[in-house]
């Protein structure tokens, strides 16, 4: 699915063991293998050529056994004669005690495969002895008398046809569009997002009006910009959630008009999970701890056997949430996000008032914290017991440490040594300084990412859904809906199953 | 785009007192199928309360919603229309000549 043109096909007979008894059979076999690993290496070698010359990339590479005991035959062919001659000498060797002639080829070929496997994205083996003979074609089998195996090689050579993704980004108080192709490139990101007067937040139903607004005229841009047309589109990916439900609509409602305008696939997309690949792709982060922070969601993440797992959690506000909602209390701009004011307002602060410090083991909980500083702020500030900087500063601090332990915890507990930081508030310069110092004591790297790419973004949806699309995956229309609820641990991460498979390899 | 009818009847003896139908005039049978499509994955939110049954003849969309009460059928049909609109919308801009 990766790729979907084949180029070069090679294909070379690696043949030969031809014995006429098994007593020699072993040495044969040894040679055999000699001969069959010489002829991989040589044909590799043929194929690094011809790829660097016409710069396709090597996609794939498989060994087929066509071995079947016949002297004559090494037909591909379907023909039900040939089939049925190789389906009696097949069964010689197992009605005259042969059958371990069998097996010993297939452990040959077996180890090959598993030796070559790490070099190259994908390969292939019919195997010949878990093949069900059927009862009837025992009667009258003669016993082979000669023995000949032999190894086809196949090299696929792929043109790789940019394979392009576009995403709709919806869930909170941004519309977005992004395209981007499958090495991560982003072609284009547009976004609008809905600023609410200060003192007050954003309500489904007017941010959705919002969307409705932005939406069409963000695609175009997205279109233009990434200089695309929809013929070019391989996939249409959405936000499946989780979010608001009215906002979510308007990414799918246009995803749903255009697959049909379009004809081309769509394919839903976990955010939470859009946040995690994004920060990936971006930054580099190979497997490392990631510390989801955003207006909506708190959550401590890392993967573990095919879905990234929730380690900890916020378990009531979000920290963005908490934030936006202490900036409401000091009447502070929404433009261009709450957390971004308090983050240049507490710079200037110097004062540390002590709040409340809530982590409940791995999880951590921020509504106490933001009634505590609510009702406390307008006292001390109308006493002149503090400025607002000082609260803004005092609130970053507590809240950031907050974070900091749990990820440490999650840290300590899968072993792993790098942070990735994701989610709109991941841009904030001093969680990222609090953590890089962490990490650094325990002989890791923090990864984190701008604007551009923690904040709710398009090309994020696009990319992850992309991901998943390369895999086989896609939603049908009936099932296009969107849903507030959606936890980061349903979504089975399969591109990242193909990962493990290759370093496992190496 | 024609909204052509919109009616509320009311003193019914039934529990599905709140009535509303609206026919959207598509002119294409293509299109009126694409919007049905689109629209119809969204199921009601409080099936209780109100209902939507959508078909589609001769190039016009026909929707019908039924509530036990006003105000429901009033926030469920002008949260429909928004995203009908929508749908749309989004034919005319990127449905190359469909309308």
């Amino acid at each position: 699915m990766t790729s979907v043109l084949v180029v070069v096909a090679m294909f070379a007979e690696v043949t030969s063991a031809v014995a006429c008894d098994s007593m020699v059979l072993l040495p044969v076999f040894r040679y055999w293998e000699f001969v069959v690993r010489s002829k991989i290496e040589g044909t590799m070698r043929v194929v690094a050529r011809i790829s660097s010359l016409l710069d396709l990339p090597f996609h794939g590479f498989f060994i087929r056994l066509e071995g079947d005991g016949t002297s004559t035959s090494t037909s591909t062919s379907n023909n039900k004669e040939t089939y049925k001659k190789k389906l009696h000498h097949r069964l010689g060797f197992a009605i005259h005690g042969y059958f371990p002639v069998v097996c010993l080829f297939e452990v040959i070929v077996q180890r090959l495969i598993e030796e070559y496997s790490s070099r190259v994205a994908s390969f292939s083996c019919r195997s010949l002895a878990t093949e069900i003979v059927p009862p009837d074609a025992v009667v009258g089998v003669p016993a082979p008398r000669c023995f000949h195996f032999s190894v086809f090689l196949g090299v696929f050579l792929m043109a790789k046809k940019r394979l392009i993704a576009l995403g709709f980004e919806g869930s909170a108080n941004k519309i977005a569009v992004g395209a981007v192709t499958l090495d991560g490139c982003i072609l284009s990101n547009p976004r609008h997002t809905y600023i609410t007067p200060p003192g007050q937040g954003f309500l489904p139903r007017e941010t959705a009006q919002h969307h409705l607004h932005h939406v069409l005229p963000l695609l175009k841009s997205a279109l233009a910009e990434a200089n695309i047309t929809p013929e070019d589109i391989d996939c249409l990916c959405y936000t499946k959630g989780p979010g608001m439900g009215a906002p979510l609509q308007i990414s799918a409602i246009v995803i749903r008009i255009l697959s049909q305008l379009w004809k081309k696939p769509i394919v839903g997309v976990n955010h939470c999970v859009a946040h995690i690949e994004m920060g990936r792709i971006v930054t580099g982060a190979d497997d490392p701890v990631v510390l989801y922070v955003s207006g909506g969601n708190t959550q401590v993440i890392a993967y573990s056997e095919g879905r990234y797992r929730i380690f900890g959690e916020t378990i009531d506000i979000a920290v963005g949430n908490c934030l936006d909602r202490f900036a409401r209390v000091l009447n502070l701009s929404n433009d261009p996000s709450p957390g971004y004011n308090i983050e240049q307002l507490a710079k200037k602060g110097d004062k540390f008032i002590e709040l409340p410090y809530v982590v409940k083991g791995m999880d951590v909980s921020f509504s106490g914290i933001l009634s505590y500083i609510e009702a406390t702020a307008e006292e001390k500030l109308k006493n002149n017991e503090c400025t607002p900087a000082d609260l803004c500063y005092s609130l970053q601090e507590t809240l950031f440490a907050m974070l900091v332990e749990i990820t440490e915890r999650a840290m300590a507990h899968c072993d792993k040594k790098d942070v990735l930081i994701v989610g709109g508030v991941g841009c904030n310069e001093r969680l990222q300084e609090m953590m890089r110092v962490m990490c650094s004591e325990r002989g890791g790297k923090l990864f984190a990412t701008d604007d551009r790419y923690c904040i709710d973004n398009g090309a994020m949806i696009a990319y992850t859904g992309l991901l998943a699309y390369a895999q086989g995956q896609t939603t049908p229309l009936e099932e296009s809906t969107f849903t507030q609820r959606f936890r980061t641990d349903e979504v089975l991460a399969v591109w990242r199953g193909k990962e493990d498979f290759k370093s496992n390899g190496n | 785009m024609a909204t052509l009818a919109a009616d509320v009847t009311t003193g019914a003896p039934t529990k599905w007192d709140f009535r509303c139908n609206l026919e959207v005039d598509y002119a294409s049978e293509e299109v009126a199928h694409m919007v049905y499509a689109a629209l119809a994955v969204d199921k009601e939110l409080q099936p209780d309360k109100v209902k939507r049954h959508m078909s589609v003849s001769n190039g016009k969309l026909y929707v019908n919603f039924e509530a036990v009460e006003a105000r429901f059928l009033r926030a469920s049909y002008s949260a429909f229309v928004d995203v009908l609109t929508l749908a749309t919308k989004t034919i005319e801009e990127f449905g190359q000549g469909l309308m």
